[in-house]
């Protein structure tokens, strides 16, 4: 099923960049300068951060992995938009958004290896985040569920007045999930102050955006919940900061949230463990490299005059040799007590995890297993 | 009526520890859906939005995955939401954001963040409700690791364990009897208090046998120890109060001291809590117990309509069950 | 010595097949290169190497199944990684598909002919559904409940019986005399004892003789079972008849010296295919066995069975019918190469709603093709032999070839089959082709 039309550009958000890099003069106030070149060595970092992991994923060096490439425009543009506190609640796509915080590298990397050093404690697969020092909630895996945090988190900073906007990812896959529904509708109902920003990257999966929805965008579902729905240009970083900028001035200002439905590509596979060749064409895929966010943001860059050929080689050979320290440090690290495992379920642990975990290390004792390391204390 | 107690209903006592707890902490929130305005559907949130506002007494929108997610969204930043759902039976859309979100938070987080809201749901049969007013749907719950789940069995402990649930920095699934929302009386302080978390309380001291129930068959579990006493025979019965984590030293002490069990509860036999408490105490009271260790449920079926009387545990059957542990 | 094992590639994977080494023993492999593509139920991916090294053994051959945890190739370790020479490549990951330097204008450039505008998007991705089940409108036998039970416990399939009452209605006097018919029961299932024991005796037989067993994998064991289906559901017939070349010949070798580059006759031959064939769509048609309906193709995609190393491969050329000579041409060439090289993807091997087979000089006298299930039809191109003809009283050497049609004789009779070979015959024999007469004289 699905329907088989083209899904239409909304005339009121033309693009600002054009296919040269250049754009009219009234927009070269959205990013200062010195703020773009920073977005650009922040995504040449993002894509050498995650090709690099890739790679020791297909090593075995890493249980799991995911790229973001062709959204980077996305999770780092919007990330710009906010204040340091103000919430994030991501999917699992949005490295851009951790490294724009400021979170480093290697306790990305610790979570992607599940070590001693992981802030989660090595519980979750890679991908996984959490990083409260920074504002960001915790990544779970089933599709959606932060969406009602985020109406929830900004109910509550609205209510305590402490003027945090929350911004939600989704990719258009969630947008069919239940969760996106009550989200959006209490969310409205409650003029929570929230912004929800759907990377339409095209694929769920395997599953292209046709069998996704029969409307003729995700945006337009906005109207039907009463709050403002906008489509970009995902890969325009300067429509996506003017877009993601008046929604979160919006929420601030106490008008309630925003849909933003930002257009870019899967180029890539959706993670690890998947093969796209078996369920799209190559030439689909050629189509859409000229929409490369980091080339057109490196084409706008140059057009204005403060990026160059020799500066993305150089913060690239900058960024390998980044990451190469930071693999080399991470993976010394051993993984976490046998101690961990039982912590955390409740504030204080019940009397039954503890009988439990006490039969389990008389087991291991018993066996003679000395080398398993039992609590952090050792 | 003294100063110090006043006589209430469940709900009046549900009712007043809600709004004690308003009161002293500003961090408090309600949500639900008709808990405002009209003050919930069996008027355990009567008159408490005139008093503190429709910002903290909130309508929400009839979706109970979006209360349950919209509640962790709030304690996230560290409001304590309590949210309701109307009807136990209608918890399911939200056990994604219970099972998947709420319990876990806390875990996978590695301790960043907690989730500590109170979830509030009427459950159980015994009005006439059907398959879907009359659900006991505890043991989702109780298989879930990260959750608390308490059953008050009367207005002392439904004001005491809700005030805990308030304090407490754990996920709290609430279930309510609704049967006896109504239906029993006590006298209970007017002030705010709490009861210990994860404590089983002996409601009647014995040594013949252990009769362990929770929520409304309480009630009925003390009725059958009555019925058995004419019969000479003098049964210990346990509140359970708190499912997970439940009391095992009380339940313990109790068999190793009667020698014998039978557990009472309304949810489907198999896989049902009682199924749980047998398996624990056989464990570690095996070579003590005189008798197998005895369950009377209701039966495996969607709760009944018209034959709801038969499918509810009752004095006799429970009764019947206790003669044949302690005459094995 | 560094052992390299396959390392564990997620979700459950526990094997994979070796598809191709990418480096040779003794060569030296920096780290996060590339060394092998392997195969898994999920997905096709490339293995690199953790470590810099010299390769000193590489374990197991393409085609071999290797498990999660064996060894996959040896390394004499280097202790320290040579410097990366400069990456000129663009960003890794990055398919940016080579934006050339010129294009990338300076501010100072003023020089643009044409005002500067964002970019049209290419289309969203979307799914189209070729399957024909929701558009053709099949319907259920009619007939009423007492019926169908009767059929039922007759073991009659209904789908077989024409329907004699109103509106086709099924009536009872059309399934007895039908009942009446042949026996339906398909004994093909039915294992007597005797023949399970005679095979436990053969299997005994075989172990006691020196035989190589080579498991049946990947594109053999497809085709192994793709020609089974096709011969056990259709009944193949096969007509022969002998097309006279010479004049495609001539054609042929002037174009060739006038385009200066190479045609095979095949082009040609499948030319005047494109341009017979939608005048007898039976040949372009499949029967669904299921609902009894025959499917008539609209567009014809052209297969060419290709011998590529794995096996009998089927790039598929859309839309035949609406190609020149020249793209056609170009298109067989290029399909051909592509499924030979390994690079033509699933949706270009599949597809194809008639298929030409053709071993060029190899192609012998004549064959029994079988049929590309689920086509209706398949012709195959023997060799080009100059043999002695009449023309008129003399004898002549003429340039003679066989073309055998094998056809699925549910859908088409031999009248068909035989006018459709005799046009082409008449269109090849006289090279005829109004588009390439311009370059034929």
């Amino acid at each position: 099923m699905g329907n088989n039309t083209h899904v239409q550009m909304n005339p009121f958000n033309l693009g600002i960049l054009n296919e040269d890099g250049s754009c009219s003069k009234e927009y070269l106030d959205l990013i200062p300068d010195e703020d773009l070149v920073r977005i650009l060595k922040t995504m040449i970092l993002n894509r050498v951060f995650e090709t690099r992991m890739m790679t020791l994923q297909r090593q075995g060096r890493l249980g799991f992995m995911l790229m973001s490439t062709g959204e980077e425009a996305i999770t780092i543009g919007s990330s710009y938009c906010l204040k340091q506190d103000d919430p994030l609640f991501l999917s699992y796509r949005e490295l851009g958004s951790l490294l724009w915080r400021g979170v480093p590298p290697e306790d990305i990397m610790n979570q992607l290896l599940g070590n001693v050093r992981d802030h989660n404690k090595g519980r979750q697969m890679p991908v996984h985040y959490c990083y409260r020092e920074y504002h960001i909630p915790s990544v779970s895996a089933p599709v959606g569920t932060q969406l009602p945090h985020a109406c929830g988190y900004a109910y509550a900073s609205k209510y305590l007045k402490t003027g945090q906007v929350s911004l939600a990812f989704l990719g258009e896959g969630a947008a069919s999930a239940n969760d996106f529904h009550s989200a959006m509708n209490f969310a409205s109902v409650f003029q929570a102050p929230v912004v929800y920003v759907i990377r339409n990257n095209g694929y769920a999966i395997s599953t292209p955006e046709s069998v996704q929805t029969a409307a003729e965008s995700l945006a337009i579902r906005a109207e039907g919940y009463g709050m403002p729905g906008i489509q970009i240009d995902g890969t325009d970083i300067l429509l996506v900061v003017k877009t993601i900028r008046e929604a979160v001035h919006r929420a601030r200002e106490g008008r309630g949230p925003t849909l933003i439905e930002a257009l870019t590509y899967r180029i890539g596979a959706h993670s690890s463990s998947d093969d796209p060749s078996r369920y799209r064409p190559q030439k689909e895929v050629d189509q859409w490299k000229a929409f490369d966010d980091i080339e057109r943001t490196i084409r706008h860059s140059t057009w204005r005059g403060i990026w160059s050929h020799s500066m993305t080689k150089e913060t690239q050979a900058k960024a390998e040799e980044q990451v190469t320290r930071c693999i080399k440090e991470c993976e010394t690290y051993p993984p976490p007590p046998l101690d961990s495992l039982f912590e955390d379920v409740y504030e204080k642990i019940p009397n039954h995890l503890h009988e439990q975990k006490k039969m389990y290390l008389d087991y291991l004792a018993k066996k003679g297993e000395k080398s398993a390391v039992f609590s952090s204390e050792e | 009526m003294s100063e110090l107690l006043a006589q209430m209903t469940m709900v009046q006592a549900l009712n007043q520890a809600l709004g004690l707890h308003l009161e002293r902490d500003e961090r408090c929130l309600l949500l639900g859906e008709d808990i405002g305005y009209f003050g919930g559907v069996f008027r355990v949130t009567d008159g408490l939005q005139k008093k503190y506002g429709s910002h903290r007494v909130i309508d929400t929108p009839l979706a109970e995955c979006g209360i349950v997610g919209t509640a962790i969204g709030m304690a996230l930043a560290g409001l304590r939401p309590v949210a309701e759902i109307q009807f136990a039976d209608f918890v399911y859309p939200a056990i994604d954001q219970l099972v998947n979100e709420a319990s876990k938070y806390r875990y996978r987080s590695g301790g960043q963040y907690s989730v500590p809201f109170v979830l509030r749901m009427p459950y159980g049969g015994g009005i006439r409700g059907g398959h879907y007013h009359s659900q006991s749907p505890e043991v989702f719950f109780t298989h879930t690791p990260g959750l608390r789940v308490l059953v008050p069995s009367g207005p002392y402990e439904a004001k005491g364990l809700l005030l805990s649930a308030l304090n407490c920095p754990d996920p709290v699934i609430f279930l309510e009897p609704k049967r006896i929302y109504r239906t029993l009386k006590a006298d209970i302080p007017k002030e705010y208090y709490t009861l210990p978390l994860e404590h089983a309380r002996i409601v009647r001291e014995g040594k013949d046998a252990t009769l362990v129930a929770y929520g409304a068959m309480t009630e009925i579990a003390r009725e059958a120890a009555r019925l058995a006493e004419k019969e000479g025979y003098d049964v210990e019965v346990i509140d359970l109060l708190s499912l997970l984590p439940y009391d095992r030293e009380t339940i313990l002490h109790s068999v190793l001291k009667t020698k014998r069990m039978v557990v009472v509860h309304e949810a489907p036999r198999t896989c049902g809590f009682a199924a749980e408490l047998i398996a624990e105490i056989q464990e570690k009271a095996f070579t003590k117990c005189e008798a197998p260790l005895l369950r009377v449920t209701g039966f495996d079926t969607p709760f009944p309509y018209t034959l709801e009387d038969h499918y509810l545990p009752e004095a006799g059957r429970i009764l019947s069950a206790l003669k044949t542990v302690i005459e094995y | 010595m560094f052992q390299f094992r396959l390392p564990d590639l997620g979700e459950g994977i526990a094997e994979a097949e070796i598809v191709s080494w990418l480096v040779e023993e003794g060569q030296s492999i920096n780290a996060d290169q590339a060394i092998v593509e392997v195969m898994t139920d999920k997905a096709t991916v490339q293995i690199s190497s953790p470590k810099y090294g010299s390769l000193v053994k590489r374990y197991g051959k393409e085609g071999d199944i290797i498990k999660v945890g064996s060894v996959l190739v040896e390394l004499d370790e280097h202790d320290v990684q040579p410097p990366t020479p400069e990456v000129e490549a663009p960003l890794v990951g990055a398919p940016i598909g080579g934006i050339p330097e010129e294009t990338r204008r300076s501010a100072s450039d003023e020089n643009r002919h044409e005002s500067p505008h964002p970019p049209e998007m290419p289309p969203r991705p979307h799914r189209h559904d070729d399957s024909e089940l929701f558009s053709d409108h099949i319907e259920d036998s009619v007939t009423v409940p007492a019926i169908r039970e009767w059929a039922r416990d007759h073991h009659i399939d209904l789908h077989l019986i024409k329907g004699s009452g109103p509106g086709g209605r099924i009536m009872k006097r059309d399934v007895e005399s039908f009942a009446a018919g042949a026996p339906l029961v398909d004994d093909l299932d039915v294992r007597s004892p005797k023949s399970e024991a005679e095979d436990q005796e053969k299997v005994r037989v075989l172990k006691s003789e020196d035989i190589e067993r080579i498991p049946l994998r990947g594109i053999r064991r497809a085709i192994a079972q793709k020609m089974t289906l096709s011969k056990k559901n259709i009944p193949h017939y096969t007509y022969v008849e002998e097309i006279d070349m010479t004049e495609i010949e001539t054609l042929r070798k002037k174009r060739e010296s006038i385009q200066n580059k190479q045609y095979s006759p095949l082009a040609f031959i499948a030319y005047a295919v494109s341009k017979v064939l939608p005048r007898y769509p039976l040949i372009n048609a499949s029967l669904d066995e299921e609902t009894q309906t025959i499917h008539l193709k609209k567009a014809i995609h052209l297969g060419i069975a290709t011998a590529t190393e794995e096996g009998l491969l089927v790039p598929v050329i859309r839309n035949a019918q609406t190609l020149a000579f020249e793209p056609l041409a170009k298109a067989i060439t290029d399909m051909t190469e592509r499924a030979k090289a390994k690079k033509a993807t699933s949706e270009e091997l599949n597809g194809s709603t008639f298929t030409i087979t053709s071993l060029g000089k190899l192609g012998g006298l004549l064959a029994t093709p079988i049929i590309n299930y689920p086509e209706s039809a398949i012709l195959s191109v023997h060799t080009i032999r100059t043999l002695p003809r009449y023309h008129g009283d003399s004898l002549v050497p003429r340039d003679m070839m066989n073309l055998s049609l094998s056809l699925d004789h549910r859908l088409i009779d031999g009248i068909i089959a035989a006018q459709f070979i005799q046009e082409i015959k008449e269109l090849l024999e006289r090279a005829d082709f109004s588009e390439l007469k311009t370059y034929a004289t």
